[in-house]
């Protein structure tokens, strides 16, 4: 019982993440958990398809792609190896630009949301870039 | 649980407080100023309404009592009061930050204080001087953190976590490729491609690198059980946070900062370091 007792906050962090998952400040640490064959990338140009650079709006690369990621999750959006669809991305591409003027206080018009997808296909890495949103 | 074992002066104790509660501010002032709207709630803002705080009176109200709370904290005064206080102040910024779907990974800096004020709400009827077991028990929340993190390799991928480490170029060009999003630099591009090269060129080194961190984190238990093992294990995370960082690109502070002040207390090894050099040259 002592021991226990020595040992309580330990226990109840880790009882706590497996009985909870996810739910702040529970969790058991996912992120690479795993290395899969993918990898995205996101940012942004205007309509002329020239690069905007993400800390104009208050944001970063990281954020950026986790703001991608917590969306398509909350829409229940199958996400990573690059099968969301177009109809998919739209709508996670809107709320990624929801988020950016959240964070910059501006109405943002002109815009575009590029995904890069990274994958292997065999011992090459293959390069995908695409538009999922654009904003007019 | 020996805690003869852990014995830190009150000049320790004093410096792992005031480290804590500057990078606990560090990271809580930011996110506190920037929560705007709560977008993918998570843990408690999905059964509680939370956007009350979101408004400026009432983060300047979180603000103050912060400090508040924080001046008490480092002069050792009300502490079970400010270790409360702080666990649910701490609770409210970083669960709003975490519902705008952006993730710091900022676990620990909650749990340093729930586990600070569970140790004196068990120990402090019991015990002359409590501090060793706040210490103790924001030990164990480290330590769990990073067996918790191995737990999640071990169950998502088993061993192939470290076979399928021929994958972490695509993580790696991905964290070089946010730099230049960042700003529009491309140099950091280029150093991805070099670092790929250098992954690519030296696959045995990384696997043993994997395996090194995979067991690392497995065995990080055992900093809980002598103060000496606690330092070298602090040494040999930080070894791999630099590692994952040179490699990867990654630096995640809310977890490195808090394990290096509760396992190497770095202000006070440079202090002390700094007295014992006055001395050497007062000698000569």
């Amino acid at each position: 019982m002592s021991q226990l007792k020595s040992y309580a906050i330990a226990f109840i962090f880790v009882c706590g993440s497996f009985l909870l998952g996810e739910f702040y400040p529970f969790t058991k640490f996912p992120m690479y958990s795993s290395f899969p064959n993918y990898s995205y990338v996101f940012y942004l140009t205007d309509s002329k398809g020239t690069f905007v650079p993400l800390n104009k709006y208050n944001m970063y690369g990281g954020a950026f792609s986790h703001v991608f990621f917590s969306t398509a999750n909350d829409l229940q959006i199958q996400n990573g190896y690059g099968k969301e669809t177009k109809d998919e991305l739209s709508r996670i591409g809107q709320k990624m630009i929801h988020r950016l003027e959240l964070e910059s206080g501006q109405k943002l018009k002109n815009i575009q949301i590029h995904r890069i997808h990274f994958f292997h296909r065999g011992k090459k890495i293959v390069k995908r870039d695409q538009i999922i949103y654009a904003l007019r | 649980m020996h805690l003869d074992r852990f014995q830190y002066n009150t000049k320790e104790w004093w410096y792992m407080r005031i480290s804590l509660s500057i990078i606990w501010l560090f990271f809580a002032l930011p996110s506190l100023w920037s929560a705007s709207e709560i977008s993918v709630p998570v843990g408690i803002a999905k059964f509680i309404p939370l956007d009350i705080f979101l408004t400026k009176p009432m983060k300047w109200g979180m603000l103050i009592f912060s400090i508040f709370l924080l001046i008490n904290y480092m002069k050792n005064q009300k502490i079970l009061l400010s270790t409360i206080g702080l666990s649910l102040v701490s609770l409210v910024i970083f669960t709003l930050e975490e519902s705008s779907g952006v993730f710091n990974r900022v676990s620990m800096l909650t749990m340093v204080w729930v586990a600070q004020s569970l140790a004196i709400l068990l120990y402090r009827r019991k015990e002359v001087e409590i501090y060793p077991r706040m210490i103790h028990f924001t030990l164990q929340i480290i330590a769990v953190s990073y067996m918790m993190s191995a737990y999640s390799k071990w169950s998502s991928s088993g061993l192939h976590w470290v076979s399928d480490g021929k994958n972490i170029d695509l993580q790696i060009v991905k964290s070089f490729y946010f730099h230049w999003t960042d700003g529009g630099d491309k140099a950091p591009i280029l150093q991805g491609e070099k670092m790929m090269g250098v992954v690519h060129g030296n696959h045995i080194l990384i696997t043993i690198v994997l395996w090194f961190s995979l067991i690392l984190e497995s065995a990080s238990i055992f900093l809980l059980f002598h103060k000496k093992w606690t330092r070298v294990f602090g040494v040999l995370l930080f070894a791999m946070h630099v590692g994952i960082y040179v490699i990867m690109g990654i630096l995640i502070l809310p977890v490195i900062l808090p394990m290096l002040i509760f396992t190497i207390n770095p202000l006070y090894v440079i202090s002390e370091f700094i007295l014992k050099t006055k001395i050497l040259i007062q000698h000569k």
